[in-house]
Formats: C-alpha cells, sequence, structure tokens
C-alpha cells in the first residue's frame, strides 16, 4: 500500500512538472521565433549587398566569407546560397555546398521565398538566388528539448530521491519487525531483545504492545507451570510419585480452598475420575454425603489442628462402597492431607459379626432357659412321677441337642469366618453317600408322610472333596426341603454328573418369596413368612451349606415358586481345584 | 462362555467355566472390566474351573492386573489349577498377580 501511494505521488508531480515545461516551454519558443526571424530579416539584409558584389565577380570565396560573417553577426545557426536548380553556393556547413562555381547565367528561382527564412537576392543582371537563413532559435529549441527532458529526468530523480528516502524512513519499522521475526525464528528467546525504538513510530508501537502483551503470556505461563509442577510430581519426584502410586490407599493433597493438588490413582478411582482430569478440580464436589462434605469443609478452615476421619457411602447396591477418609491440615497453615481407604468389607464383616452376635444370643437362649425351666422344675418337685420326670428329661435332652447343634453349627461358621475352616480331602464315592443320606431321612420323611424320592443315574463318578462336610451341606439342604414341605408332600433329589455334579433338591413345600430368595444364605436370616416362623431353625444351615460348596468350588442357589415349592441346586466341580488337592 | 458370578459380602468372584482361550478370553476381559469398574476393584478372579489358557487369556489377565495397578493393586486369583500355576511361572508372570487357595481367602484379603 505504501509503494503504491509512492508511486501516485510520484506520477502526479512528475506530471505538473511536465504540465510546467511544456507551457515554459512554448513561451520561450515563442520569443525565441520571434527573435530568429528578426535576426534573419537583418542578415538577408546585411549579406544581400555582399553577395551581390561576389556573384558580380564571380567570386564565390567572397561569398560564402559573407555568409559566415552574415551567421556569426546574426548568431544564425545555418546560413545557406542556394540557386534556383537547388544547387548550394555557399553554406556554413562546407560539406553541404554542390555548386563548384558561381554559373554565369542563373537559373530562375524554382523556390517561393517566404521573406522570413528564405529570402530572394537578386544578382544584378544575372537573376535571382535563395538566401536561406536558420535562425539560432530554432537550433536552441532543440537543445531546449534536450535540457527540457534532462530537467524532467533530473526533477523525476530528485524526486524519487526524495520519495524512496520517505519510503525507506516509512519502511524502516516494517524492516525492522520482519527482522526481529527472523531473530524469533532463528531461536531468539528473548523478548526484550525484540522490542522497537516507539521513535518509528505506530508500527513500532504497535509491535512493542504486542511483544510485551506475549511476555506476559509466556510469565503467566511459567508461572502456572510451576504451580502446576508444584502439584504435581516432576522429574526430581518421578520415583517418590511411582511409589505413591503402587499404594492401594488413596493420597489426596489440597490447598486452602480445597481444591485438588495431588492424587494418586487409587484416590482417581475411589473419587470416579483420572488423575489429571481431577487436578485442579474443587474436591468436595466429589464427595456426594453432606456430613462428610460438613467435615471436610472444617479441615480446610482449622489452621493445622485437628485430625479428622469420616466415612461416606458412595454408590449404590453391590458396586456401592465405603470410603473411610483421613485428614490432616498442611503443617503450613494451607491445604490439607488426606487418606482415603476401602472399608467397604469391613464393614460388611463388621454387620455380619454383630448380627452373629446378636442372633447367637439369641439363639443360645432360647434352649437354655428351656433347659433351666425344666431342670428347676425337675429340683422343686423331686417326689414326681415318672413320666412326668422322663418326659422334662426328654425336653432337656432335646434342647441340649439343639444347644449343640447351634453350637456346632456357630463353630463351623466362626471357622469360615476366621479362614480356619480347612477340608479334609478324600476321593468320596456317591453311590455309598446317597444311600446312606436316603437310609438317614427316611424316617423324618415317613413320619410327615412325604415321598422322598432318590434319582440316581446309573453310574455315579467317585468325586474329591470333604466327605464330612459335603455330608454337612447336603444333609442341611435335604433336612430344609423336608422340614419346610408339609405333610403329603414330595421331596426329589435329583443327581445329575457331567462337567461338574449337580444335585438339585426340588420340594412342593411352603416355598421362598422373591425378596427373601437371595437373602436366605445370610447367616441366621429366616425368612418372615409366618409358616416359617413356627418350625424350629437357626437359620445357619443354608449359609454354612453354601460355605461348604463354595470351600468345594462349587455353589448353591435356589429357585422357587411361593406355595408351590422350592429346587436347591447343589453344584461342584468334578475336577478339584489345586487348592483342595494340596 | 460361561462367566458365574458370586457376590461375598462387598467383594465380587467371577469364575470363568472353560478355559480363556480365543474369543473366550476377550469376552471374559470384557467383562471382568466392566465388574472390576463397578466394584472398585474388589473382585476376585476364581480359576477354579479354567484348565488352561492360551496367550490371550494370559494377555487378558495381564491387562486387567495392569488396570488394577494404577491404582496400587492387583488382581486376585484363586483357585488356580497346575497347568495355569505352570503357566504363569513359565512366563514369569506369576509376581503380577495375588494368588490364593480358595476363595475365602481370597475375600478376606480385602480385610
Amino acid at each position: 500500500m505504501v509503494s503504491g501511494v509512492l508511486v501516485m505521488n510520484t506520477a502526479i508531480v512528475a506530471c505538473a512538472m511536465a504540465a510546467l515545461w511544456i507551457v515554459v516551454g512554448g513561451v520561450r519558443h515563442e520569443e525565441a521565433v520571434r527573435a530568429g526571424d528578426r535576426a534573419a530579416a537583418v542578415v538577408a539584409e546585411m549579406v544581400r549587398s555582399d553577395l551581390e558584389k561576389s556573384f558580380a565577380e564571380q567570386d564565390l570565396a567572397a561569398a560564402r566569407l559573407a555568409i559566415a560573417k552574415a551567421a556569426h553577426a546574426g548568431a544564425l545557426a545555418g546560413c545557406r546560397v542556394s540557386l534556383g536548380d537547388g544547387a548550394v553556393v555557399a553554406d556554413l556547413d562546407a560539406s553541404a555546398v554542390t555548386a563548384k562555381s558561381i554559373p554565369a547565367e542563373l537559373p530562375p528561382l524554382t523556390i517561393e521565398p517566404d521573406s522570413r527564412h528564405t529570402f530572394a537576392v537578386d544578382i544584378a543582371g544575372k537573376g535571382k538566388v535563395l538566401l536561406t537563413v536558420e535562425p539560432a532559435g530554432a537550433i536552441a529549441r532543440s537543445e531546449w528539448l534536450e535540457y527540457g527532458f534532462g530537467g524532467v529526468c533530473l526533477g523525476a530523480i530528485i524526486l524519487l530521491g526524495v520519495v524512496s528516502v520517505r519510503a525507506q524512513k516509512r519502511a524502516m519499522p516494517v524492516t525492522m519487525v520482519q527482522s526481529a521475526l527472523n531473530s524469533v525464528h532463528a531461536g531468539e528467546k528473548e523478548l526484550a531483545a525484540l522490542e522497537l525504538a516507539d521513535s518509528f513510530g505506530g508500527i513500532a508501537t504497535a509491535w512493542n504492545g504486542m511483544v510485551r502483551e506475549l511476555a506476559t503470556h509466556r510469565a503467566r505461563a511459567r508461572f502456572e507451570s510451576v504451580l502446576t509442577r508444584r502439584a504435581q510430581p516432576g522429574e526430581r519426584d518421578e520415583a517418590m510419585g511411582k511409589m505413591v502410586d503402587s499404594l492401594w490407599h488413596g493420597i489426596v493433597a489440597v490447598d486452602e480452598e480445597m481444591r485438588i493438588r495431588y492424587c494418586n490413582g487409587a484416590a482417581a478411582v475411589f473419587l470416579s475420575g483420572t488423575r489429571d482430569g481431577l487436578l485442579g478440580t474443587p474436591l468436595l464436589e466429589r464427595i456426594g454425603d453432606p456430613q462428610a462434605r460438613e467435615k471436610l469443609e472444617k479441615l480446610a478452615n482449622s489452621k493445622g489442628r485437628g485430625k479428622i476421619v469420616v466415612e461416606m457411602r458412595t454408590g449404590e447396591g453391590d458396586g456401592g462402597a465405603v470410603l473411610r477418609i483421613s485428614g490432616r491440615p498442611g503443617s503450613g497453615g494451607g491445604g490439607a492431607m488426606l487418606l482415603i481407604e476401602d472399608v467397604t468389607q469391613q464393614r460388611v464383616a463388621d454387620r455380619s459379626r454383630n448380627a452373629f452376635v446378636e442372633q447367637a444370643t439369641h439363639e443360645l437362649r432360647t434352649p437354655l432357659t428351656n433347659v433351666r425351666l425344666y431342670v428347676e422344675a425337675l429340683v422343686e418337685k423331686p417326689d414326681a412321677d415318672v413320666g412326668t420326670r422322663s418326659q422334662h428329661l426328654n425336653i432337656i435332652n432335646q434342647e441340649v441337642r439343639r444347644l449343640e447343634r447351634i453350637v456346632g453349627d456357630m463353630l463351623s461358621v466362626s471357622e469360615i469366618e476366621a479362614g480356619t475352616l480347612k477340608l479334609a480331602i478324600h476321593d468320596i464315592r456317591l453311590p455309598a453317600l446317597f444311600s446312606d443320606m436316603e437310609a438317614e431321612f427316611a424316617g423324618p420323611a415317613r413320619a410327615k408322610n412325604i415321598t422322598l424320592r432318590f434319582d440316581l443315574p446309573p453310574k455315579l463318578p467317585t468325586i474329591v472333596g470333604d466327605r464330612d462336610k459335603l455330608v454337612l451341606a447336603l444333609t442341611n439342604v435335604v433336612g430344609n426341603a423336608i422340614k419346610y414341605t408339609p405333610e403329603g408332600g414330595t421331596v426329589k433329589v435329583a443327581v445329575r454328573a457331567d462337567d461338574s455334579l449337580v444335585i438339585d433338591v426340588a420340594d412342593s413345600g411352603i416355598g421362598i418369596a422373591a425378596e427373601d430368595a437371595d437373602r436366605i444364605f445370610e447367616r441366621f436370616y429366616r425368612a418372615k413368612d409366618p409358616r416359617v416362623e413356627k418350625i424350629v431353625g437357626t437359620g445357619l444351615g443354608l449359609a454354612l451349606a453354601r460355605e461348604v460348596m463354595r470351600l468345594h468350588g462349587g455353589d448353591v442357589t435356589v429357585q422357587s415358586v411361593p406355595d408351590r415349592g422350592s429346587t436347591f441346586s447343589i453344584r461342584m466341580p468334578l475336577k478339584a481345584p489345586l487348592s483342595m488337592a494340596a | 462362555m460361561e462367566i458365574r458370578e458370586q457376590q461375598h459380602g462387598a467383594v465380587k468372584a467371577i469364575a470363568p467355566q472353560g478355559p480363556l482361550c480365543l474369543a473366550d478370553a476377550a469376552e471374559f476381559q470384557k467383562a471382568a472390566s466392566g465388574m472390576l469398574a463397578a466394584n472398585m476393584g474388589r473382585c476376585v478372579v476364581d480359576l477354579s474351573a479354567t484348565p488352561y489358557l492360551d496367550s490371550q487369556g494370559l494377555e487378558s489377565l495381564l491387562s486387567l492386573t495392569e488396570t488394577l495397578g494404577d491404582s496400587g493393586q492387583f488382581l486376585k486369583l484363586c483357585g488356580v489349577c497346575e497347568t495355569v500355576r505352570e503357566i504363569l511361572e513359565l512366563t514369569d508372570l506369576a509376581s503380577s498377580f495375588e494368588q490364593y487357595d480358595d476363595i475365602t481367602s481370597a475375600v478376606r484379603s480385602f480385610l
């Protein structure tokens, strides 16, 4: 754009000069022509007599001398004497002379003299010759033209020079900006070195503004990167960071506004985010429990004193977790350090243990109370008849057996709970095991008029497992089926052996409501059905059966339709896992 | 492939029923990684019904333990049969997993 303006300026100035030259030149030319004309007339008058004389005397040299003198006197550019036939007799330029001598008879003039530059000179008795003069003005015109052009060129050059100097002055900041950009390209990092002197004008000021803004941005970015480095483990702290990452407990560092400055991998999982995504975000946004949030808010303001421990639940159902967050304010007075632990399984175990103790106390108290009451009755009435005594003793015996069974079950459960229940692995011959069971349950089934049927395949494999524990599991499941099937019902035990051993125990009993189906395997859990509450039971049998089968690598599951009956499936793999064979 | 699930308190046991090979391995990995994410890593892989595994099965187990490794945990295996145990030892990968004899011990390790 700058160069366009320059060219236009130059063109305008050049045009103006050319116009001026034309006007001035025209005036000067007119004056020169008029002066030339006057000089020509004077010269013609001066030379006329000399020519008459030299022609009369046939003296060519005298004629030439005469015109030379006249031309000199009149400052003529040219002077020529020619005959009517065009032959040049004398001329200022000797080379232009064509006539060698003056003829005796002059030929008549073919050119009519205009009395301005050409004059007819009458030679007495001989005729007329043509005198042609060229005033100096005509020659001056061509010189003047050359000078004019030269002047114009000089003017244009000067103008161009001026314009160029001005353009260079104007383009200086642009050049400086270009060289600054080249420096940046070459790797110049120091922004102060790229600034231009403000005296270069608007462009330099704008450029300097941009450079300073960039410097501000760089400084801010450097500041933030330092902050981030402080928040994240840098290269120097990488080894330490990796060690902290290998912790299964979550570690979180927060600033005074409870924004996360650092968190390890476990913490990211507990806070349902990614490590990078969590940095800089407020921790409290991740805490769903209002009570936990309230306590953690106090942590940020407690100025270096006091450790807090909060527990909170996250998620729903099986995927839910109980997280324990321990926090201590930073010693410097800003921020805090938090440790997050997943204590879900501990809480489940605590709850289960508490329920166990509560139920066990209750279960133990009932038979003990009965025993105490009947023993007291016997003590108080030593003379009671034999029938009453034997009835009381029978009841005491039953209750003691019940106590024994409960204690036995509880021991097994606590062994499982403590992880000390070990399987004594032997080969088990299934046909013998089932025939023993058939014999054992024939009596109770007959007593309730229940049809008990064992459907066994013709050939059963020999399996590997703990016979006593398997019998315990099977007895509990089949015993339950007989116990909860009304009189006249059916209990069917079907055995299949393909990839794994599957024992289906189907009854036509009272069935299990859908809401109870998942819970009947919990320890001491008994369905809320009033028909169940009438039947004596500890609520430990199915829990034990499931634990035993799970130890064998199998499981116990149930499918049931209320009032129609239930089918318990006991499954165990035929190839025993290595842990059992050991 | 059939993958059995058992809930032991707050811990989920995942038991692939059969060898971990080819497409089954990918299916198992997908199911298991979903469960690990949903349970915050409280999962045990019960291999008592897995008689052997191929390279893809091994890769699926490694991928799971690596994911858990980001939060400082290892994949917990239980009921590992002799063949699978040998494979893990020969490939020098046994130390990449926590191994337990039975499901109860594995579940107790979360206490």
